[in-house]
């Protein structure tokens, strides 16, 4: 008897989960691993910056990122390219693109607030250059 | 030489009037056969310099228009290129399946670039060499391994792993200009010695030693034809027959036939022999596909092999050359025994004057034709994505570099995932009963990176004209609520779980009227939480919270997220923006969903990667351009909402298709009387949307979900779908809501949704249920989801 109730009693439960979560969560998603095709291109990307291509640098991250689509690494690299190239704009939302990606690791937030500080002062814009300068701070503290 | 000429005039006139004089004074005494001599002279000499000036008119003519037909090639239009690399989500059938597509053959060992050989968990792949945007790559030999339906490994032929690897990308289509002569030009020394032995057997066999015109041949074969008493040989030289295709009209007179001799005898004076042969095998015209005619054997051979030219065995290249005395007539395809039988002709005459043995002859007469099946119709395979190609190009092009220089156009295309979606519309709305013809669009994107990978501009996929995906421009109808929903989110006042107005409204309007919305089952009723008006597409809730923070504000959301073609900034929205009574294209629609699934970073859509010259060197990139546009915990709120939408709400009903494993976002959007049934939906890497409707504007009677969701679903079931993902934004926390109310609660309460909200925020609690906010999770389905999503904020 105390059997049958407990089992009633655990398959209203059951039903009471299912009424509360319509839907099964999905598998676990596969582990990140990381791909020898985005870090030859990241090296071959280097390298292009190095010799002064800063075109075919950006060319060859953004290969990566069709590879690797929410990488906050490659999208950092990318702002890095456009802060070289004098692309002020894009390069800080291209880093701002990166710490959203990144929020699980406060390095990569730092650095990337870090880059956006630069494109700031490099753009005129000395106050905000300081509010992402101490935002970068913020992170590298945590 | 003037003062002679009126010197001579004038002694001419002086003698003249002395002879007339003396004939006026004297008897008639004159001398007809003097004067009838000086006349022929004169009229002698005005022919000779008529004919001088002829001929240096007509060497002008040849001329020019060789040097323009040299220079005459339509921008190529290329597909993406199939990245290979350990980790890719490529099969062995889906690789197979893009190598065919390319013209790939398949062997036992893969000994030629262009082609494969399979065994049962591997190919072996020869690439072939291709110059790309960022530079020509050679021939390379590969080994794919495959494991768990992606590449697990690729290796060359040194059996090294390969990091990266690309197929050449499929050609899809030229910019034509308004003749439609369409070719692939063959580059010097890329006519293969088989293809030009076959030519001169049959059509010229004294090409290198005649000046242009072959004598000998005219006179044969008027020998010839005049013996069986009809037309059997033709006299004319390749020179001639280049000559003839440099006029378009078609008359066989003296005259022309004089002129063309005259043609062929300057051209052939001026360029070498290997120039002339080489403009010849680029000219010459060999069928008709359509509207399009092909000319010269590069897209001769594309069309009827599917390969290049450089890959074709002598069975083949003998049938291109079959074509060119008849290209209807020897047709292959409509025409296969005819075509036969002409191509073992050539192999006959070209091994009696000895370019090929008889064992060699023998065994390609054997060959069957070996075309392919039906080739695509018309100049593009896919003209609704050409379209967005054209328009992208439009502003830094002029179009005769378009249609004229070679230039080499690299797009983002995806031939595989536009065919399926042009399938997908055109079987749903076959199955759809409706009270006219319907008709549908499609436009699919990536959610990162702002690619278009596909364009449905019709029912018809081929059809060239109307693009609906691009040129329509239809009410949004509910699309727009999410838009509407952030600005509201964004302007401080609201969250996902905010209580809302449900009540009636009539709002005065300018000259007496009064709008009164509804929603769409008439009720109207107690104040409803925000992701449930946006989940279930409540209108009145949308109503009031767009008369709260101003219709403009929803217009200017709506412009930053990139309806940037169909809406004004700022000023003149009326309140009716809330139900989506704005008129946007598809593609425009796409941009403002991509904006929402990208987080609230607003990444130009583009078609175009990058345009590279005739000889390869890069012209333009388009690179990766990011905005943002919205605040990431506001757009993570909406996305949320959008996921709720296909769960529990007006989206449901994928469920069945896509299983219940599978979660992604959507929004239905229904406008006026049934007018336009939209969808907009994505996955964690796919977005599509999707448009249907009358041309027009008559009701068909659906919905979003019964219309354009129907599509949507069929098209992403033939895609293997990754859920979405929602990124963590900081500031928000997850939290259980009650469905009915909105208010704080537990599983343990009843019925529940999780959401993002706002850590701050301050949302009243489900009377009479236990809020245990930081409570360990309790065992079951549930707890585990929560553990699930909790891990996707810990990352």
């Amino acid at each position: 008897m105390t059997r049958l109730l407990s089992v009633t009693i655990v398959a209203c439960f059951g039903l009471a989960a299912c009424a509360t979560d319509p839907v099964a969560p999905p598998p676990p998603p596969q582990p990140h691993v990381p791909s020898m095709a985005v870090g030859s291109l990241l090296d071959a990307a280097r390298s292009a910056r190095e010799a002064g291509d800063l075109e075919g640098a950006a060319a060859g991250v953004e290969r990566a990122l069709r590879i690797e689509r929410r990488s906050a690494p490659l999208f950092l690299e990318l702002a890095r390219i456009r802060l070289e190239q004098g692309d002020f704009g894009q390069s800080e939302a291209l880093s701002l693109k990166a710490a959203s990606l990144a929020s699980g690791s406060h390095a990569l937030v730092a650095e990337a607030w870090t880059t956006i500080s630069q494109a700031r002062e490099a753009s005129g814009d000395s106050a905000g250059a300081l509010e992402a300068w101490q935002k970068a701070d913020e992170f590298r503290a945590r | 030489m003037a003062t002679k000429r009126t010197g001579k005039k004038r002694g001419h006139a002086a003698k003249k009037s002395a002879r007339k004089s003396k004939a006026r004074r004297g008897a008639k005494r004159a001398q007809p056969s003097f004067t009838l001599k000086r006349i022929l002279a004169g009229v002698a000499l005005l022919a000779l310099t008529a004919s001088i000036l002829a001929v240096f008119w007509i060497d002008r003519a040849v001329v020019r228009e060789f040097e323009a037909r040299r220079y005459d090639t339509p921008a190529r239009v290329f597909a993406q290129a199939v990245e290979l690399y350990a980790g890719a989500p490529l099969d062995q059938p889906g690789l197979v399946d893009r190598l065919r597509r390319l013209g790939y053959a398949q062997t036992a060992a893969a000994a030629l670039p262009g082609s494969f050989s399979a065994s049962n968990d591997s190919l072996q792949i020869h690439t072939r060499p291709f110059v790309f945007w960022d530079g020509p790559r050679p021939a390379e030999r590969m080994r794919v391994v495959f494991a768990d339906a992606r590449i697990d490994g690729l290796y060359g032929s040194d059996g090294g792993a390969i990091a990266l690897a690309r197929l050449d990308p499929q050609l899809v289509g030229s910019l034509l200009a308004a003749n439609r002569e369409d070719r692939i030009l063959l580059g010097n020394g890329e006519l293969p010695p088989a293809l030009r032995d076959a030519l001169l057997a049959s059509e010229d066999r004294r090409f290198f030693e005649h000046a242009g015109v072959d004598w000998t041949a005219i006179l044969r074969a008027a020998w010839v034809n005049f013996r069986a008493g009809e037309i059997r040989q033709g006299g004319s030289t390749l020179t001639q027959q280049l000559v003839k295709s440099f006029f378009l009209s078609n008359e066989r007179t003296y005259r022309r036939k004089a002129v063309e001799v005259v043609m062929a005898l300057i051209l052939d004076a001026r360029y070498d022999k290997a120039t002339l042969l080489h403009a010849y095998s680029n000219e010459v015209y060999l069928g008709q596909d359509g509207s399009r005619s092909i000319h010269g054997f590069g897209l001769a051979s594309h069309f009827l092999f599917g390969r290049p030219v450089s890959e074709l065995e002598l069975h083949q290249l003998t049938l291109l050359v079959a074509l060119v005395r008849g290209p209807s007539l020897y047709a292959p395809r409509r025409h296969p025994e005819r075509a036969t039988e002409r191509r073992n002709l050539i192999l006959r005459l070209m091994m009696e004057q000895g370019f090929v043995d008889k064992p060699q002859a023998l065994r390609a007469m054997e060959q069957p034709l070996d075309v392919t099946g039906t080739p695509a119709r018309g100049s593009s395979y896919f003209p609704a994505y050409m379209d967005l190609v054209r328009e992208q190009l439009r502003q830094g092009y002029a179009p005769q570099q378009l249609t004229r220089e070679g230039l080499r156009i690299f797009t983002a295309l995806d031939p595989v995932l536009q065919s399926a979606a042009e399938r997908s519309l055109a079987a749903a709305l076959d199955g759809m009963e409706a009270s006219a013809p319907l008709q549908g669009a499609v436009v699919v994107t990536g959610t990162d990176g702002g690619e278009v990978l596909a364009v449905v501009g019709g029912r018809d996929g081929a059809y060239v004209g109307f693009n609906r995906a691009l040129d329509a421009r239809r009410p949004m109808g509910s699309l727009i609520k999410p838009v509407l929903y952030l600005a509201a989110i964004e302007s401080g006042g609201y969250h996902l779980a905010s209580a809302l107005d449900n009540a009636s409204i009539a709002l005065p309007l300018p000259g007496g009227r009064v709008w009164e919305p509804h929603n769409f089952d008439g009720t109207s009723g107690p104040p409803l939480p925000l992701f449930r008006a946006l989940s279930e597409s409540i209108n009145l809730p949308a109503v009031h919270t767009a008369l709260d923070i101003g219709p403009d504000r929803v217009a200017e959301k709506l412009w930053q997220l990139g309806a940037r073609q169909s809406v004004k900034r700022r000023t003149g929205a009326y309140p009716s923006i809330a139900l989506g009574a704005v008129d946007v294209s598809v593609l425009e629609v796409a941009q403002v969903y991509n904006t929402l699934a990208n987080g609230g970073f607003y990444t130009p859509l583009r078609a175009v990667r990058a345009v590279v010259d005739a000889n390869g060197m890069p012209l333009e990139r388009f690179g990766l351009q990011l905005e943002a546009v919205a605040d990431g915990g506001a757009a993570l709120q909406i996305n949320a909402a959008l996921v709720t939408t296909m769960q529990s709400g007006t989206g449901k009903s994928v469920r069945a298709r896509l299983g219940e494993h599978t979660v992604v976002a959507g929004k239905t959007g229904t406008s006026n009387d049934f007018r336009d049934s939209w969808f907009a939906g994505f996955s964690d890497d796919l977005l599509a949307v999707v448009w249907v409707g009358n041309d027009d504007n008559r009701s068909t009677g659906l919905t979003g979900a019964s219309g354009a969701l129907n599509v949507w679903s069929r098209f992403m079931q033939t895609q293997s779908l990754h859920s979405v993902q929602l990124l963590p934004a900081a500031g928000l926390a997850m939290r259980w809501i009650d469905t009915s109310t909105g208010q704080l609660s537990d599983p343990a309460c009843g019925a529940v949704v999780e959401l993002p909200l706002p850590r701050e925020a301050s949302i009243a609690a489900l009377p009479g249920c236990d809020v245990r906010a930081d409570a360990p999770p309790r065992e079951g389905v549930a707890s585990r989801t929560l553990r699930w999503l909790k891990d996707r904020f810990r990352r």
